[in-house]
Formats: C-alpha cells, structure tokens, sequence
C-alpha cells in the first residue's frame, strides 16, 4: 500500500514536471514563430496534463495566431473553468467578442482582467477601443439615411469610383452611393475601423486621430478620410493611382464638408 | 537610415529563409528613410518583434494593431471577407503601415516626410517573403 502510494506519488511529480518542461518549450517555440511545432508540443502536453491552465492559455493563443477563432474560445474558456480571473484568457476572450462585434462583453471581459490585474497596458488599450465604440445593440441596428439627404451633384463624385460613403462618427449614415442592403452595415464599418485607427496612431505617438487611410484588397482600393465628425469612404479598382485617387477622396471630402456646413445653417444662401 | 527603399527590398528578396527570421527582417525594414520604428504582431495580439523608439509601449501598441489587422482580415471596410495585402493609415503628424502575413501582421511607422511609395514597396516585399517561407 506504502509503495503503491510512493510509485502514484513519483509517477504525479514526473508528469507534472514532464508538463511543465513540455509547455516551457512550447512557449518558447511560440514566441520564436515556430507554431506548428509549438502546437504539437501544447497538444502532447494536454495529453500529459488535461488541466492544466498554461497549456491551455497556450492553446488558446495558438489557435488565434491560426485564425481558429472557435477553437481559441475554447481553449479561453476551458482556462477560465480552471481559473476564474486569468487575465490572459479574459484579454483573448475580449478579442474575439470585439471582433464578433459584441463590445458590451469586451468591455465587460477586459474590466474581469483589469480588476485581476490593474496594470496590464494590452487590456488598457482594448478598453479604451471598446467604450469608444456604439454599444453591440445600437451597432447592429441599423441606421436610417439622415433626413436631409445631401445632393450627389454638389459632391462632384469621380466617375472612377465604384462606391462612396459619408457617416457620422457615430456610423449614422449619411450618404451612400450607390445604397443597398448592406450600406449601413458598411458604414458601421467604416466608423469602426476609423476608431480602431485613430487609437493605433495614438499609442504609436503619432496624433490621436486618423486623417486618411488607404486599404489595397484584392480587387479594389478602399480609401476613408476621417476627422472626430465624420468619414467618408470611397473605392476604386486596385490599378487606380493612389495619387489621384487621394486627390479625388480629398475634394470629394472639402465638398461633403461644404454641404454638410451649408445643412447645419439652412437659411444661409448655399 | 542609410539604406534605400529598393535596397532592403532587394534584400528580403533574396532571402527566402528570412520570411522566418521575424527580428532580421523587421532591423531590413526600420531602417528605410523616415521609419521610426515597427513591429511584427501576431494576429492574437503576441508580439513576435519590435524595434521602437523608448516612449512607445509595445504591447498596448501592438493589442491594437492585431485588432486592426483582423478587422481588416475578416470583412475589410466593404464587408468583403479575404486578405488585404496592404493598408496605411495617416494622421497629421506621422504614417502606419499595416501588412498582412499568414503569421501575423508587419506594422511600420513613419513621420510625415515618408516615402510612401518606397515603404510599400519594401513592405511588399516583406509580405511576399513570410508568405513564401510559409507556404506549404
């Protein structure tokens, strides 16, 4: 009996220790890029020691650097069931309800990691993108065409552009050319990603708000200019030249400006 | 700062193998005329690389870019789910670029005087790297 307990004893420690060597490397393989390798170590280590919270974190982490955003909830999930207030799986779990769209519950999840753990600057700058965006309800709404619509006439839209936008900062939009069943989900968009770049160029020192971007996709060229008010969307075919097509986005973005000023004060003669 | 655009992109060119040297390729890159600095970020937020200038914090920095990127990734500003190859955001002072690779995103940072032509070139180049040394 004695020895039997004593071989269980020795047999636990050694697993443990093998686990614990086994998600070292696995992490360290992880931050050196050498994912495949660290996740099959990860995968072995959970075979070792099913419960363990760092091989889980791990595979968490893993599976979002594979983009397997359900299997990375997962494996969040299956840490926080171990340990209710890990701040990393609470942060991962924040991400992917950010991306899903659901702020309320990223902002709810990182405010569960900042109160484990007040200084984590990751968590910090994921709150600060979460309140800035519309609450989850509010950003699945859809938003109506503002009443006062504004003439396509007096925006002069280049003829080479396959869409044009213009929202308010709160994803209201306000002009859609052309306008279908997805227009104001593309505004919200828009906003979003307009919000999400401003707060980058703020912590990379660079100003706190977006002026302009330019997005190359597969096929077309998305262009936004933004101030705190405002973004406008335009996009052209991906052989478009950025020059030109930044001076088109420019002008079309000082005449949505100009009706915008000229609706704010009706009774003035445009 | 004494290389040119075309030179760091001749570089990671030729070298295939360096699309897995994450810190090699990032030093070729941060040393194009006007870059002050970069990072390569892993699409869960992980930073793999960076070379910042000390007042900028990493890894705040570096939880946001993530979160761009796969914004970018996932819908794009047109709602149209695939890749985006390549994004740049300016702000009156300075200029991100944001590149997507299969392991993660490459982001640089500029001041106004930039060259964005040169930068994207290079970055093009960078992209195109981690994608071959991670293909198959």
């Amino acid at each position: 009996m004695i020895l039997a307990r004593m071989w269980h004893t020795v047999r636990g420690e050694r697993r443990f220790r093998t686990s614990v060597q086994v998600f070292r490397r696995a992490k360290r393989f992880r931050d050196e890029g050498r994912f495949e390798e660290a996740a099959a170590l990860v995968a072995s280590g959970l075979l070792l020691d099913p419960d363990n919270v760092v091989g889980h974190l791990l595979a968490g982490s893993l599976h979002a650097m594979l983009r397997e955003m359900g299997k990375a909830r997962t494996s969040f999930e299956r840490v926080l069931a171990l340990e209710p207030t890990h701040p990393r799986a609470l942060l991962g779990l924040a991400r992917i309800a950010l991306e899903e769209g659901d702020t309320g519950a990223c902002t709810d999840l990182v405010t569960r990691a900042l109160a484990r753990y007040p200084d984590f600057p990751e968590a910090k700058a994921v709150l600060d993108v979460a309140r800035s965006l519309p609450a989850s309800a509010a950003a699945k709404r859809p938003r109506s065409l503002e009443q006062s619509a504004i003439r396509a006439d007096r925006l002069r839209l280049p003829a080479e552009s396959r869409e044009t936008l213009l929202a308010r900062a709160d994803a209201t939009l306000i002009f859609a050319q052309p306008r279908g069943l997805r227009t104001e989900e593309v505004a919200a968009r828009a906003t979003k990603l307009a919000r999400i770049a401003s707060a980058m160029l703020a912590r990379a020192g660079l100003g706190d708000s977006l002026n302009h971007a330019v997005i190359e996709g597969a096929a077309e060229t998305t262009y936004l200019r933004a101030d705190g008010e405002t973004v406008l969307m335009l996009s052209f075919s991906g052989d478009a030249k950025v020059a030109t097509a930044l001076a088109h986005l420019e002008r079309v973005w000082v005449n949505c400006r100009s009706e915008l000023a000229r609706q704010a004060a009706p009774n003035r003669v445009a | 700062m004494a290389q040119t655009g075309n030179t760091v992109s001749s570089t990671i060119d030729a070298r295939p193998a360096l699309g897995r040297d994450f810190r090699s390729l990032l030093g070729a890159l941060v040393t194009l005329d006007h870059i002050t600095g970069g990072l390569i970020v892993a699409p869960d937020g992980l930073l793999i690389a960076a070379q910042l200038p000390g007042e900028i914090a990493p890894e705040p920095l570096s939880a946001l870019a993530a979160i761009l990127g796969r914004e970018l990734e996932l819908r794009g500003p047109r709602l149209r789910r695939g890749t985006f190859p390549m994004a740049q955001f300016a702000s009156g002072t300075g200029i991100a670029f944001l590149g997507s690779t299969p392991v993660g995103y490459i982001v640089l940072l500029g001041d106004a005087r930039a060259d964005r032509d040169t930068i994207r070139s290079a970055l093009r180049a960078a992209v195109g790297t981690v994608h071959r040394a991670w293909a198959g």
